[in-house]
């Protein structure tokens, strides 16, 4: 990424800004889907957290994916997985298990739901 | 009771699953995200600034290196632990990240048809046939537009005899409920194929 120019539009420099350039997850990788919420610990140090993660804290407060986060707080996804990240690392977010091989429970499991709704 | 709650119920644990809903320009992947989720629609948007070269559609609106992404996409919760997702996906840029982000580990795909407007899908046909990811292709039935029969669609399509082929009206809740399980049955005759379970692609994760 060139280093970004005003006339880029603010949201590409408040991203880059929120990461602080860095364009690396630090942790284990996030998908779009991967489910987060933030962990009992984090419900006492959100004051302190800086504007981008406090933010995401908050919005955590119900478990939501990353394409969520991305959404609401209106950051590419790259950049929610990396701040997430950082989260998750420092403790303050739990994240869910992706699941890795379906069977024929799993997939009744989610058509009964969709039949439900 | 299921494998996932038996899995979750001593620690919670979360977990998530996703659908795309794919096809080109005006297909009504939008509509249909949004008839069937439970939450209102979501957006995100990216801005690629330097994937000029991936870009394949010479439609999308650009301005040097610099274009906006859209990717729409609905949830729907299956009890207090599992999370289905359905991802639209973004235009025609299949050949950006963003088709690949929302690709990789997805259970299976929709890839919505305009009768009018066949060659609109033709590149989501292309990429899940290339990917390997189990799709079917849903007619979506727009009230102004003339209906094709399955034959018709097949052979305009060039679609494998083993693809399944329905149709839909996007707007209506029912029939897009009727257009997933479609989905889902055709995966789990998939699965029923290779012993009953698959692993999710997710090879190009951690890019
Ligand atoms: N009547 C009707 N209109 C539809 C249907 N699906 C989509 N539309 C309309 O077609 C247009 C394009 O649909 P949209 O969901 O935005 O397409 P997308 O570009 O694939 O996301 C919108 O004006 C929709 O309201 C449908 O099944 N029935
Ligand atoms: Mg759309």
């Amino acid at each position: 990424m060139s280093s970004p120019q005003p006339s880029e539009g603010g949201s590409l420099v408040r991203s880059f800004m929120a990461t602080k350039g860095r364009t690396e997850a630090t942790s284990q990788e996030l998908a779009i889907e991967t489910v987060v919420e933030i962990t009992p610990q984090a419900r006492t140090s959100i004051s302190s957290a800086q504007f981008e993660q406090r933010k995401i804290l908050e919005l955590l407060d119900s478990p939501a994916s990353i394409a969520e986060v991305a959404a609401k707080l209106k950051l590419p996804i790259r950049t929610a997985i990396i701040l997430v990240s950082e989260l998750a690392s420092d403790g303050l977010v739990d994240s869910s298990d992706l699941v890795d091989t379906i069977d024929t429970d799993f997939l009744m499991t989610i058509r009964n739901a969709i039949e439900a709704l | 009771m299921t494998k996932i709650e038996e899995s979750t119920a001593s620690v919670a644990r979360r977990t998530s699953a996703k659908f795309v809903v794919a096809g080109g320009f005006g297909v009504g992947k939008t509509t249909f995200v949004g008839t069937i989720s439970e939450i209102p629609p979501l957006r995100t948007e990216e801005h690629l600034t330097e994937a000029a070269s991936e870009i394949d559609d010479v439609s999308v609106v650009k301005t040097k290196t610099s274009t906006t992404v859209a990717m729409d996409f609905g949830r729907i919760n299956v009890g207090d632990s599992l999370m289905i997702y359905l991802f639209g996906t973004p235009g025609q840029l299949r050949f950006s990240f963003m088709w690949d982000t929302i690709v990789e580990g997805a259970l299976g795909a929709v890839v919505l048809i305009d009768p009018r407007r066949l060659d609109e899908s033709y590149g989501s046909l292309d990429y899940f046939e290339q990917r390997e990811l189990p799709f079917v292709v849903v007619q979506n039935e727009f009230p102004d537009a003339p209906v094709l029969t399955q034959a018709e669609l097949r052979d305009y399509l060039a679609i494998a005899p083993e693809i399944p082929v329905t149709t839909v009206d996007a707007t209506d809740k029912e029939s897009v409920k009727n257009a997933v399980t479609f989905l889902i049955d055709h995966l789990m005759q998939q699965l029923a194929k290779q012993g009953g379970r698959r692993k999710l692609r997710r090879k190009d994760l951690g890019r």
